[in-house]
């Protein structure tokens, strides 16, 4: 469709501080993302992958980080291109039946991420010697309270200010004195053991890094801002930098790890050893430091995702969405929204629950979705009648579809292995 | 080959297999296409209906896919279309694709989509379309908003109303279908221009301006964009008056600025001169320069009264009140308000359409019962200032009715407030 020729904000930015407002206006999306992609999940299974396999999974981190960037600027191009969301462009598209089994899908693992975060709220305020009875309920309640009374937005920049955490990561791969010459090999050098549990935790490291709500989210999140196409370079500025903070995050989580716990022969089974990896840095603080960290992620996770996943859901049906909406006129809404977050809440509460296996897992189904999203994705940005001459080009098509199909079989493999294995 | 062309009518099945009856576009949908000789041709995958009928537009022709080619048939070569299988005249009644001004193609362009309910005036997702069999002919009678309608889509129709009869034979669910007569029906994918236009001029003209601003907000960008485009210059501009400042600069960035010249020449003055004042000056500059002159006029002088004048001095941010409010709920009201309020000593009590019906002060409000309403506490207001009045009057009104701050009206409508410290500025400098 013929885009009338605005202004956008660029042209307005005359003075240095329009030029920040107007930069503020457009970024942020990408930023949340990354740092909400970077959940309870993502480092229990940053965590592990350096505890378990050492250096010798960071290479993985490089495609990966090549596959987030693909995917999310698709994300955003179609967000600004067409001013819907991914459910919404599923739905016209690919119509009913195709629209409930994705999201079907997407609420089963989105619930499962839901417990996830959960579950990391009691992991580390066990540290602290909280029972989960006790923690779990009271945090889920706060979150419904905050997001109910609409205050969930203003307290999203504290945690966002709080991700500064994984600094901490950062400099503890630093002080643990790492051989740089194991860690350059492990970054460079690609080695896969197929039939291996190193294959379950690359679909797992892809799943929980290239998290398929992710998209769903980010794209909603863009088109809300209401970027416009003239801005679009601004915001793919915003999405390219968010992708390489989840992976920096993710890749010193992972050589901190393997700087210690690994190299000590430990393993992770508590939330305990993982923050072993800090103890270059703060020495027995790192328990705390870690509890902190992992407490926040979990926390800006579980804030977002219930009500977000309630959102895609209601507006591929039709329904009506979101909390300024009253109870009677959005129902199906509210009852999404409640139900995720007393189910993710309630099922982590069974007692003899691994707790950290359970995280692990919930990126595995994540890992699973995946494909079934980027297709739909793919089909949608390449198809010139919704996104003109926006859509994707010949090499950027086949290189998404490549990413698609290595995704696929990466998946189909662990499938096959655990299923054997089981 | 050949022997399918040289059928003649008087092999037709009865062509109204029901007549009076309806079918689902999904049952219709991705069925076999056969000619009449049984030969297999491909499968339905639109129905095309003349818009420009705003009742019951009829069925002109079915897209069919034949082989990785979508072809199109002409009703009249359509001999009967149902959910057991559509059969054509012969191979030859199947042409290349096009699409007449007056069409909608139903799958493509309604089917999964928004459209807005101008009777309700909500914004719904299309989970089908109701089609009615009428003298051999085909024609669109509702769509379908309702959860039956994406039960029916899931094919799960016949578990799902087995198992609720089961449990509980008085559901609503089963009785309810929710469907909107298609002459509410205001569709928004980007068809063609045409049709939607007359469409919107048709039915949209009936939709609350307040209603409508709410619809453009609960559109998808590119709805809103199609649904704003099309509407009258008129609706537009009382939309857009009751829309948010936000809302407002993304519909007058969507049209042309000697469009949006037009829309903002419709709207009241002082609301666009607000609306106006937010945009950047280029903009606003570029909308004025398209304006006629005296409305531009009008416009501008809201947007640059004379400094020495109650236009000039007034603000437009003060308590406001409604008449049916209780007094415990104007306390709320005010202390929600205060924020963003200078002078707190006077609430004004405005009717909804922008009418001043009296004046309140603090002091009152604070010792009346909490359930005494507003209209019976204010005070009717003595003397109005006009923008134009210089500070002299202002002050003269002020001392003479010992008051704090003086509205000031234009046509009957309150433009503004105007505080004594104000003034006594303009007097004592001035």
């Amino acid at each position: 469709m013929a885009e009338t020729p605005g202004k956008g904000v660029k042209a307005l930015a005359r003075s240095p501080f329009a030029r920040i407002a107007l930069v503020l206006s457009v970024v942020g999306p990408g930023i949340i993302t990354a740092n909400v992609d970077n959940d309870a999940g993502g480092i229990a299974t940053y965590s592990q992958a350096g505890a378990d396999f050492g250096y010798s999974l960071l290479w993985t981190l490089i495609p990966i980080t090549f596959a987030l960037v693909l995917v999310q600027e698709m994300c955003a191009r179609m967000a600004v291109v067409t001013g819907k969301g991914l459910a919404d462009l599923i739905r016209e598209r690919f119509g009913v039946k195709a629209t409930f089994y994705v999201m079907l899908a997407l609420l089963v693992a989105n619930l499962g991420n839901t417990m996830a975060e959960f579950a990391g709220v009691a992991e580390s305020l066990a540290i602290f010697g909280v029972p989960k009875y006790l923690s779990v309920p009271v945090v889920a309640f706060i979150v419904w309270i905050l997001v109910i009374k609409g205050s969930a937005k203003a307290v999203e920049r504290i945690f966002l200010v709080a991700c500064t955490f994984y600094v901490a990561y950062l400099i503890a791969g630093f002080l643990a004195r790492p051989d740089w010459t194991e860690v350059a090999v492990g970054s460079l050098k690609p080695t896969l053991d197929f039939g291996g549990p190193a294959l379950v935790m690359v679909v797992t490291l892809v799943g929980t890094t290239i998290a398929p709500w992710m998209q769903f989210y980010l794209q909603s999140a863009i088109v809300e801002k209401g970027v416009q196409l003239q801005d679009y370079g601004l915001s793919r500025i915003d999405v390219i930098a968010g992708c390489i903070v989840t992976d920096l995050v993710a890749y010193f989580i992972v050589l901190a790890c393997g700087a210690t716990i690994f190299k000590h022969g430990g393993h992770i089974a508590s939330a305990g050893d993982a923050a072993v990896a800090l103890k270059p840095l703060v020495g027995t603080w790192a328990s705390a430091l870690f509890a902190f960290g992992l407490f926040n992620a979990s926390v800006f996770a579980a804030s977002i995702l219930p009500l977000s996943t309630s959102y895609y859901v209601c507006e591929a049906f039709g329904w009506e969405t979101g909390i300024d909406r009253r109870r009677e006129d959005a129902p199906q809404f509210y009852v999404l929204y409640e139900a995720m977050i007393v189910l993710g809440a309630g099922l982590v509460l069974i007692p003899k629950l691994p707790l950290l296996k359970l995280m692990l897992l919930s990126q595995t189904a994540n890992g699973v979705l995946l494909p079934f999203v980027l297709i739909f994705m793919l089909l949608l940005a390449g198809d010139e009648r919704l996104m003109g001459r926006y859509r994707n080009g010949r090499l950027l098509s086949a290189l998404s579809w490549i990413t698609a199909a290595i995704l696929i079989v990466l998946t189909a493999l662990m499938l096959w292995f655990s299923l054997r294995g089981g | 080959m050949p022997e399918e062309i040289q059928s003649g009518p008087q092999t037709f099945p009865p062509r109204p297999i029901r007549e009076g009856t309806f079918v689902f576009l999904s049952a219709l949908l991705e069925t076999v296409v056969r000619t009449e000789s049984g030969l297999k041709v491909g499968t339905v995958v639109d129905l095309l209906a003349d818009a420009s009928e705003p009742a019951y537009p009829k069925i002109t022709a079915l897209r069919i896919k034949v082989r990785s080619e979508v072809l199109r048939a002409e009703w009249s070569e359509v001999l009967s279309c149902e959910p057991s299988g559509t059969v054509v005249r012969g191979r030859s009644s199947l042409h290349a694709l096009r699409l007449l001004a007056s069409e909608i193609p139903l799958a493509q362009d309604v089917l999964d989509r928004q459209i807005v309910d101008t009777d309700d005036a909500k914004v719904e997702r299309v989970n089908d379309l109701h089609l009615l069999r009428a003298r051999g002919e085909l024609r669109v009678a509702h769509v379908d908003v309702g959860f039956r309608g994406l039960v029916r889509r899931l094919g799960w129709e016949r578990v799902v109303d087995g198992l609720l009869k089961a449990v509980r034979p008085d559901a609503r669910y089963l009785k309810r279908d929710q469907f909107v007569p298609w002459k509410h029906v205001q569709p928004l994918a980007s068809g063609s221009a045409k049709v939607r236009l007359d469409l919107a001029r048709r039915a949209l003209s009936e939709v609350h301006p307040s209603d409508l601003a709410e619809i453009l907000e609960d559109l998808d960008r590119r709805e809103r964009a199609v649904l704003f485009r099309d509407l009258p210059v008129e609706s537009a501009a009382t939309a857009l008056e009751e829309s948010e400042p936000e809302l407002q600069r993304e519909l007058l960035r969507l049209v042309e600025p000697s469009i949006a010249a037009d829309i903002v020449e419709e709207m009241q003055p002082d609301a666009a001169a607000d609306l106006l004042s937010e945009l950047p000056a280029e903009e606003s500059a570029e909308i004025l320069a398209a304006m006629e002159a005296p409305e531009a006029r009008e416009v501008e002088q809201l947007l640059t009264y004379d400094e020495n004048s109650a236009g000039g001095m007034m603000n437009t941010e003060y308590l406001r009140l409604r008449p049916a409010m209780t007094a415990a709920a104007a306390l709320l009201s005010v202390r929600e308000q205060a924020k963003e309020v200078a002078q707190v000593h006077d609430c004004f009590v405005v009717l909804r359409d922008h009418r001043l019906a009296g004046v309140l002060s603090l002091r009152a409000l604070l010792l009346a019962e909490p359930d005494a309403p507003v209209d019976n506490l204010m005070q009717p207001h003595p003397a109005p200032l006009a923008p134009e009045d210089p500070p002299a009057r202002v002050a003269e009104l002020a001392a003479k009715y010992n008051l704090f701050s003086l509205p000031v009206e234009k046509d009957g409508r309150l433009l503004g407030v105007v505080t004594v410290d104000d003034v006594l500025e303009k007097v004592l400098h001035g």
